[in-house]
């Protein structure tokens, strides 16, 4: 009995003293975590809306590398993000809601949608989270299209869990590049059966120089581009008709988010 | 700690007794990993460190921990260090830390680290169970830098992201560059690359003893 107690009083203060030392690491470095994290988002929207730093030109990246490669001032990427990028958020009708089955917007009643002003105030461009699946779990990216909905301005992926080295390659410069004017045209009169975007296993030309309607594949990494290709052909679609149909809201509450401070109405990032 | 056995440890670890080569030990994060020589690098590090700091507390703690419970002990131990350094890597060095995804968590089902605690730690002082630790994780992340180099250079023709193959190939009058090879990518590359060098190694040890 004596052996018993001791056995269990051992594995009780032990559990609780690791427990404690993990606690306390977790806790002091828990603001600095947030901070990493939220600067990586910051840093991707800017991405996927084409706005870099200064000194970095996207064509002379390596191929392989990914947003981290790129260095960025945590105060410039603050200063832009809050500068050029305004949020709203914009109410699902239910007929917009047959739009989203199986979507991860399935069960909500309204959508955040960011957008870049330029220097006259004029909206340039519409972006938003995507979610799709990929070989391991979920893919979170976020997706930027052009203002008149013509052309995708960039994308970035923000979360995911695929094979690195394989479908984990979607991070990449080499892979998000042809999502740069990548043709939309499919979403505004394309038949309903055939997909808007289209995966080919080699581009010869990027979509900056030739825009078309397509993306390339990555060796080996079938099942994640697939997931990638459906999250845009599923989501893509039903932003466009959401922002759309809402545009004479966010021209009524253009002069009101322009004027505040941190340019959010109806919630914050990353909610 | 005699020297004596301090080179037996060491000669054990890194050689004769390596926990890749010839235990075929942690072979899952061998063939995970292996594609890009940072990420090894990184995951090759954390090992070394989960190990080594394991080893030490379970042989501080050897006297006292009931034999029952000895596994559950471990394994508590190993979880709390691989949390921390999930911790530190999110909090000094975010981009890495994205880039090992899960596997960095995956640690704690490494079957070298649980092998060395039960085999040698719980049996040994701290400063030899310490130093075990240490040499395990480094026979472990060499083999797989070995390994990653040869992947990385092949398969992207990059080592640490720096473009090596196809400005070589240039500079040799192929107009084409490098074709990457896709194999070398995948899980069969990793297979491929650790056959050779556990073939290699094997043959080495034969030599020596004949």
């Amino acid at each position: 009995m004596k052996k018993f107690l001791f056995t269990i009083s051992f594995m009780v203060i032990l559990t609780i003293f690791f427990i404690s030392i993990l606690a306390f690491i977790n806790e002091s470095s828990k603001e600095r975590i947030a901070n990493n994290l939220e600067m990586q988002r910051y840093k991707s929207i800017l991405y996927a809306f084409n706005i870099l730093p200064d000194n970095v030109d996207e064509n002379r990246l390596p191929s392989t590398s990914t947003i981290n490669d790129i260095f960025w001032d945590e105060e410039k990427i603050e200063e832009n993000f809050k500068k050029q990028i305004k949020k709203i958020r914009l109410p699902i009708t239910p007929d917009q809601q047959k739009l989203l089955k199986n979507s991860f917007l399935s069960w909500k009643d309204s959508v955040d949608i960011f957008f870049q002003i330029n220097k006259k105030g004029e909206i340039v461009a519409y972006g938003f989270p995507l979610k799709g699946k990929g070989l391991w779990g979920t893919i979170t990216a976020f997706g930027v299209v052009s203002a008149d909905f013509k052309k995708m301005v960039g994308i970035d992926f923000i979360e995911q869990v695929e094979t690195p080295g394989l479908g984990a390659r979607i991070i990449e410069s080499e892979f998000k590049y042809f999502f740069r004017n990548l043709d939309l045209s499919g979403f505004q009169d394309k038949p309903r059966n055939l997909p808007a975007v289209i995966m080919v296993t080699k581009k010869n030309k990027t979509n900056i120089e030739q825009s078309t309607n397509s993306l390339q594949a990555i060796t080996g990494a079938t099942q994640t581009v697939s997931g990638v290709l459906a999250m845009l052909n599923s989501d893509l679609g039903f932003y466009i008709t959401v922002i759309r149909d809402n545009e004479h809201i966010i021209t009524y509450n253009l002069p009101k988010v322009l004027n505040l401070r941190d340019g959010y109405i109806g919630g914050y990032i990353g909610d | 700690m005699t020297s004596s056995k301090t080179i037996d440890v060491i000669k054990e670890d890194l050689w004769k007794n390596n926990p890749v080569t010839v235990q075929i030990l942690g072979i899952c994060s061998t063939l995970a990993v292996t594609n890009i020589f940072l990420n090894t690098l990184i995951m090759g590090l954390g090992l070394t460190f989960v190990t080594a700091f394991s080893a030490l507390t379970i042989s501080l703690m050897r006297n006292i921990i009931p034999a029952r419970v000895r596994m559950m002990v471990q394994t508590l131990i190993i979880a709390s260090f691989v949390v921390i350094v999930d911790i530190v890597l999110k909090a000094q060095v975010p981009n890495i830390s994205k880039a090992l995804g899960p596997y960095v968590g995956l640690i704690i089902t490494n079957c070298i680290i649980m092998g060395r605690l039960e085999a040698f730690a719980s049996s040994n002082k701290p400063a030899i169970a310490f130093l075990d630790g240490v040499m395990s994780g480094i026979g472990y992340m060499y083999v797989l830098l070995v390994i990653a180099f040869f992947r990385e250079l092949l398969g992207f023709g990059t080592i640490l992201g720096i473009p090596i193959m196809d400005p070589l190939m240039r500079s040799m009058g192929f107009a084409d560059g490098w074709t990457q090879w896709a194999f070398m990518i995948m899980a069969p590359g990793g297979f491929f690359m650790l056959a050779i060098f556990i073939w290699i190694s094997n043959n080495i040890s034969m030599v020596k003893k004949s």
